[in-house]
């Protein structure tokens, strides 16, 4: 009985194991990014905003203003300390029901005012609308107080003191039209009368404070945007914070690698010693050095000193001088695969291109190169992830890529587990499609008749 | 022995090679090729054959002595790459490029260093792949052929620089026996056709159909210089007779 019992359970376990094998290696990520978000679901984690900011989206519209609403109309005039530069603007209003939880049991009063009548109470956990807010300016020591008057479902109404209340989310409701506005060039900072109603059309303005107002659609909160064109939408999107600045960091800085790397490459294989003693020094020295040092070399010595030196005309700080200290850093590591690459294509095959009457360049060019770089493919994709990931050390040079975005956003929220998870995922997500895309290239440039097809 | 009266289009002489300090490759060899003329070299392993051979394209450089291709020296950095466009060499491993197909293989350096235009380069290809007797393998990359037919690719590919010589070193000695046949059959019918030739071979068939001479060498130097007829009946040296003895059964 018990023989049969464990041949049963042995059959189960191969039948298992068999099922596990037909899984392809993406599905097992898939299966534990499934994991992390079925949990994150389940525990009423949010992650919409972390990715948000990390995305730095939006990217067709940017946000001029986020008010509570008061009364019948409101209204949006820029700070004198912020005057909007000339150009055209396609401003317009978004109206949204703003709902939040409770953080703590809650006595809501008549007025706002703590020592007002009692009108209802809410318990933790809750969740009310907050359909108005009043705040208290400053008095002596007192910082300011937000109040707000909350509904429930249920109908207790009554207001409470913001701080009550976690971050409201946001539920579109309504939208205004679209206030054209141009400010003209030099416009001066000066307060003029408010734009009342959604104009068709360009209305010119004399000052860079332009105010415009309107009525309330519906809800409790607005959000005054700039929506941009299309061209405008498209330079943003690349020119984005976050995911974007280190995909633009990745694929410069690798681009650099490969040019610095091949160079350096054909000079290990050379034959001239001054060739080969300065890339062996390059090599040598940047590989033994943390990128993580070439990347503040390049943002902290290297970038100021030029900037010196050449008057202010040419300016590395800040990206272009981390895009440097990557590829500067990489081309070393890609010099040695370009080197192990080409010593890896049989002598023969320059000896009888060279044969041919062949120059030694050419010979490299047409014959040697293209077989190397097939040979060196997967430890270029290799790279190319690492470095991706490596992509992260820029931020110390105050760039707000990923990782940067990422813990900004949970210094703000102490959302430690959202932020990071959602910063790992977009480091894993692109990894996988990159590694999807270099076995792509592989499959697509195999010579027949070698690889068992 | 053909074209005799003429000049000789190989002159090799005095040539010295080392390999490192121990290796004492070539040892003061003295050879010419006239035009039109098959030479056949033979001799054991590590006699320096194949060096000798790849030294008259310059693949190795000559630590002594003087090559002179076509009245060019070939000392002289700037006549290798002409020389070499005019010597075409068939390796023992054939070194095709495996990543282009056959036609491309033909046509790379008929571009790059010939300069000529695609479908002229094509024209070419297909002429001599029909003559080495592959059209149908065009498209086909090396990996996709026998050993035979990749070496009637690598001559087609040398013969399509047109050069007046043609060196072979040791082209049938990696292929099966009956591969060997008709790779031998594309080198009688370049004999035939009047290509100077010198060859690294113990195909003995070969030598009995097509040599007008035969070298043999032994230990860097050449010991005999002789006819193929003289070298089966009656071969000079002691050593030549004793390698044959060991070749031929």
């Amino acid at each position: 009985m018990s023989t049969d019992q464990s041949g049963t359970r042995r059959a189960s376990t191969e039948a298992v194991f068999a099922l596990l094998r037909t899984v392809p290696w993406w599905g097992v990520i898939i299966a534990i990014v499934g994991l992390v978000v079925a949990y994150s679901v389940l525990t009423d984690v949010q992650y919409r905003e972390a990715i948000y900011f990390i995305l730095d989206l939006p990217w067709d519209k940017a946000l001029m203003e986020e008010i509570p609403l008061e009364g019948g109309t409101w209204s949006h005039a820029p700070s004198e300390d912020l005057p909007l530069e000339s150009g055209t603007y396609h401003l317009y209003a978004v109206f949204y029901d703003a709902t939040a939880v409770v953080q703590e049991d809650t006595v809501l009063r008549a007025d706002p005012d703590a020592a007002s009548r009692e009108a209802a109470q809410l318990s933790k956990g809750e969740r009310a609308k907050l359909i108005r807010w009043h705040i208290i300016p400053k008095q002596g020591l007192q910082m300011e107080q937000r109040w707000v008057r909350v509904v429930t479902d249920d109908g207790r109404v009554g207001w409470a003191l913001a701080k009550q209340f976690g971050r409201p989310d946001l539920e579109e409701v309504a939208q205004s039209g679209t206030y054209l506005l141009r400010v003209p060039e030099g416009a001066e900072p000066v307060a003029a009368e408010p734009i009342a109603s959604p104009t068709e059309g360009e209305v010119v303005v004399e000052t860079s404070t332009p105010a415009i107002s309107g009525e309330v659609l519906g809800g409790s909160w607005v959000r005054i945007y700039d929506r941009f064109s299309w061209s405008e939408t498209v330079s943003r999107i690349w020119l984005a914070k976050g995911l974007m600045l280190t995909v633009r960091a990745t694929v410069m800085g690798y681009g650099l690698a490969l040019v610095l790397g091949l160079l350096a490459g054909l000079m290990l294989v050379s034959r001239s010693p001054i060739t080969l003693a300065v890339s062996k020094l390059y090599v040598e020295v940047v590989r033994g050095i943390p990128l993580l040092v070439i990347v503040l070399y390049a943002g902290f010595v290297l970038s100021p000193y030029i900037r010196e030196a050449t008057d202010g005309r040419i300016d590395l700080r800040g990206f272009p001088g981390a895009v440097i200290g990557l590829g500067f850093g990489y081309g070393a590591y890609l010099a040695e695969v370009f080197r192990a690459g080409i010593q890896s294509i049989h002598r023969g095959q320059m000896e009888a291109a060279r044969s041919l009457g062949m120059g030694y360049f050419q010979a490299m060019r047409y014959v040697v190169l293209p077989q190397a770089l097939r040979v060196v493919l997967p430890p270029l994709g290799n790279d190319f992830i690492a470095m991706l990931k490596d992509s992260s050390l820029i931020s110390v040079v105050a760039l707000p890529e990923i990782l940067q975005q990422g813990r900004l956003w949970v210094s703000r929220t102490f959302r430690a587990f959202e932020g990071y998870n959602t910063v790992a995922l977009f480091y894993l997500v692109m990894t996988l499609l990159l590694s999807l895309l270099v076995r792509l290239i592989e499959r697509k440039t195999a010579l027949p008749g070698r690889t068992g097809e | 022995m053909t074209g005799q009266r003429r000049d000789p289009i190989i002159v090799i002489k005095d040539v010295h090679k080392h390999f490192g300090a121990e290796v004492h490759a070539l040892r003061g060899v003295s050879l010419e090729v006239y035009p039109q003329e098959v030479v056949v070299i033979i001799g054991p392993s590590g006699s320096g054959k194949s060096t000798l051979l790849r030294c008259i394209n310059r693949l190795e450089s000559v630590s002594k002595g003087s090559v002179v291709v076509d009245g060019m020296a070939m000392d002289r950095a700037k006549n290798i790459n002409r020389v070499r466009a005019e010597v075409g060499i068939v390796f023992q491993l054939f070194n095709l490029f495996p990543h282009l197909t056959v036609t491309d293989n033909v046509v790379l350096a008929q571009k790059v260093v010939r300069r000529r235009s695609r479908q002229e380069a094509e024209v070419i290809a297909m002429d001599l792949l029909r003559k080495v007797g592959i059209p149908e393998k065009a498209n086909a990359y090396p990996a996709q052929l026998s050993g035979g037919q990749q070496q009637r690719v690598a001559i087609a590919r040398a013969l399509a620089m047109q050069p007046k010589i043609m060196l072979f070193d040791e082209p049938t000695s990696a292929l099966d026996p009956e591969m060997i046949k008709e790779v031998l059959d594309v080198m009688l019918e370049l004999a035939s056709e009047g290509m100077t030739m010198v060859v690294v071979s113990h195909e003995m068939g070969f030598v009995r159909a097509a040599a007008d001479r035969v070298v043999f060498m032994d230990n860097g130097k050449i010991v005999e210089v002789t006819t193929p007829e003289l070298l089966f009946t009656a071969p000079q040296q002691k050593r030549t007779k004793r390698f044959l003895g060991q070749i031929l059964h």
